[in-house]
């Protein structure tokens, strides 16, 4: 019996160890996409649109082809498409970020849900599954091995990331252009051209997040579906202040929290859900006031972010 | 000459509505607002469902309108355009729209608001109605506890609300008739309507080593986890869920409108109309469970199959506890 309750335990561990790990990539991916473009100085409050664009992409592609390469591949261009918006009326028509990157946001929950309304309730029968084939885990190191390849992706996606925005010459622009709008002209960067691929790859990311949902974490298409990890997924940012390996940390934080909260209950813990839902909200805003108090308000977020750029004001 | 003409023309119009005294169905236009999508795959769904029926039976013209938030001014946005446009029945078919359709009644005094789940009514024409969904969930929890192996049943729940603690109670009924060793998790995800939410309940309850999985929510999200941990189904609202996960469906509780929508038309087109608040059980087929797959028990079917009829003959209800769980229940009502 003592054994038996053991192993219980150990099953319900491991079950959150595995549903923290889920939730934190979706989180993160997206999160990541929009750090890059973030850098650039083009704030996307569009992350919920891009995320749900790629989910409905990748789904519909996956149920007519049952090709999870393809399926991958539709719903990361689509949602990059879908995020070139953004950069034409942010980089090419210099209008406001905000005001943009929110209309991103209805538009793409609005428009996946009238391409996906044939979709709702089709049963997936290609699934993305683990890359090694682990039946009943038994230990956290075949938890992780259990994970499907997008989740390794998100790591090479983080190690790259973090490489290319402080080793290369494209990241040192990215910065320099988030940083110092003047400057970085003056030096003849091709300011424009930068923060519109850095929009794009920002969307590409959100919508293999997008992606990660439909075909593996929750592998069903409804309206709603992303029902809000868009916005977790900025708060994320601010909570990594804008460095790719603090934003796993937190994106393995923000995670742990959601699938902690359900979980709580079976635990025989009586405490509300709601609770858990705004605790990731929370933790961020407590961050920004650690920050103002200790750092003078020095969060890592790009100077010029939110600010398009005007050659003819300098 | 021009004044004889006249007279006449009053004297005809005055005759034609003298005689037009029994209303016909296209003096009526019924709109309904659903508060998900019309093909959610449950609650909205089978409200919808109905709506096509009522076409069907009785020819009236009807109009829908999808996603309206559980909000007074959303929902007095999308009635009064209808209203504008000549509709005067109008179908409510969430709990949300509760003050908003109060309130709209009174101004509204020549239109009809009928309200799903809701409370309030008047005595001219705001009604109020609802299906004793206790019953087939009752139903379902005879299925329910005759499969489990394990002996552990989770139940993924909506919000901790009368409506809810009732069926839960209702089903832990049927568990404990069959299977008094098995016990009902119930773990709240606070959300009607949150695939996310939803998966994550379900993936906690399977955790715990349940096998068979029920649920008060509308997605099929409890269904998708439970097929992929080999795990068994019951669902909710109507069986379109089931092509969702063919492979742990069970069976469902579910709603049929249609009826009940056709009865009220008619009594409103026949000037029988009476604001009531109708709760009907499985005698009036509002409500039932759906056909049982072949994995349950032959035993265990036909045991269903005589409650049923005790329940429709009204020689059996199930109790009606909404204050606590019963004791086979783990969880909390005021979580």
């Amino acid at each position: 019996m003592k054994l038996k309750e053991l192993k219980m335990i150990d099953v319900q561990f491991l079950g959150l160890i595995n549903a923290t790990l889920q939730a934190a990539t979706l989180l993160f991916i997206a999160a990541l996409g929009e750090l890059i473009a973030e850098k650039s100085g083009v704030l996307n409050l569009g992350v919920e649109g891009m995320i749900s664009i790629g989910a409905v992409s990748g789904f519909i592609t996956a149920i007519n082809t049952e090709n999870l390469f393809l399926s991958i591949l539709v719903g990361i261009v689509s949602a990059s498409l879908f995020s070139s918006i953004h950069a034409f009326v942010t980089v090419i028509l210099k209008q406001d970020q905000t005001v943009s990157g929110l209309i991103l946001t209805i538009l793409g929950l609005s428009l996946s849900s009238l391409i996906g309304k044939k979709y709702v309730g089709k049963k997936l029968n290609t699934k993305l599954e683990g890359v090694f084939d682990i039946e009943n885990p038994s230990n956290i190191l075949e938890i992780i091995l259990g994970q499907n390849i997008i989740f390794y992706i998100a790591i090479i996606l983080m190690i790259v990331t973090a490489f290319v925005l402080k080793r290369t010459m494209f990241g040192r622009r990215i910065e320099a252009i988030g940083e110092d709008l003047k400057s970085a002209d003056s030096m003849g960067l091709k300011i424009g051209k930068t923060q519109f691929i850095a929009t794009c790859v920002g969307g590409a990311f959100a919508g293999l997040s997008g992606v990660y949902l439909t075909l593996s974490y929750v592998p069903y298409w409804t309206d709603g579906m992303t029902s809000g990890r868009g916005w977790i997924a900025l708060a994320l940012v601010i909570f990594g202040g804008w460095k790719p390996y603090r934003t796993a940390f937190g994106a393995l934080l923000f995670g742990f929290l959601e699938a902690l909260g359900p979980r709580l209950q079976t635990y025989g813990f009586e405490m509300s859900p709601y609770i858990v839902k705004i605790t990731p909200y929370v933790i961020t805003i407590i961050v920004l006031i650690l920050l103002t108090i200790f750092k003078n308000g020095d969060t890592g977020a790009p100077k010029n972010i939110g600010i398009p750029f005007f050659r003819e004001n300098r | 000459m021009r004044r004889s003409w006249a007279v006449g023309l009053i004297i005809i119009s005055i005759l034609a509505m003298a005689c037009g005294g029994a209303a016909d169905v296209d003096d009526y236009k019924a709109a309904f607002v659903y508060v998900g999508p019309a093909d959610d795959g449950g609650w909205s769904q089978a409200h919808d469902v109905g709506r096509q029926y009522l076409v069907e039976q009785t020819g009236i013209e009807t109009a829908y309108t999808e996603l309206v938030p559980e909000d007074a001014t959303e929902f007095r946005t999308v009635a009064e355009a209808y209203i504008e446009q000549g509709y005067n029945i109008i179908f409510g078919t969430t709990f949300g729209y509760l003050d908003a359709m109060a309130e709209m009644a009174e101004e509204y005094p020549d239109v009809i608001f009928l309200h799903c789940s809701g409370y309030l009514k008047n005595d001219t024409n705001f009604g109020n109605y609802f299906g004793k969904m206790y019953q087939p969930r009752y139903l379902s929890g005879l299925a329910a506890g005759a499969m489990t192996e394990s002996n552990k049943i989770g139940y993924v729940a909506a919000f901790p609300i009368p409506e809810v603690i009732r069926g839960i109670n209702a089903f832990a009924t049927g568990v404990k008739e069959v299977n008094p060793d098995a016990t009902v998790e119930v773990v709240w995800t606070f959300t009607w309507f949150g695939p996310e939410a939803e998966t994550q309940a379900a993936n906690a309850l399977l955790e715990t080593g349940v096998d068979v999985l029920a649920q008060h929510q509308d997605s099929p999200s409890t269904g998708i986890a439970a097929e992929a941990a080999g795990a068994k189904w019951i669902s909710y609202n109507t069986a379109y869920g089931q092509d969702a996960a063919p492979g742990a469906f069970v069976t469902a509780p579910v709603w049929d409108w249609g009826p009940y929508y056709v009865e009220m038309v008619e009594s409103i087109i026949n000037d029988e109309f009476v604001a009531e608040a109708y709760w009907g059980g499985m005698e009036t087929g509002l409500v039932s469970l759906y056909e049982l797959t072949s994995d349950v028990p032959t035993e265990t079917a036909s045991l269903i199959s005589d409650r049923t009829e005790e329940i429709i003959s009204g020689s059996y209800d199930p109790p009606i506890v909404e204050e606590e769980f019963i004791d086979n229940v783990i969880g909390t009502v005021n979580p």
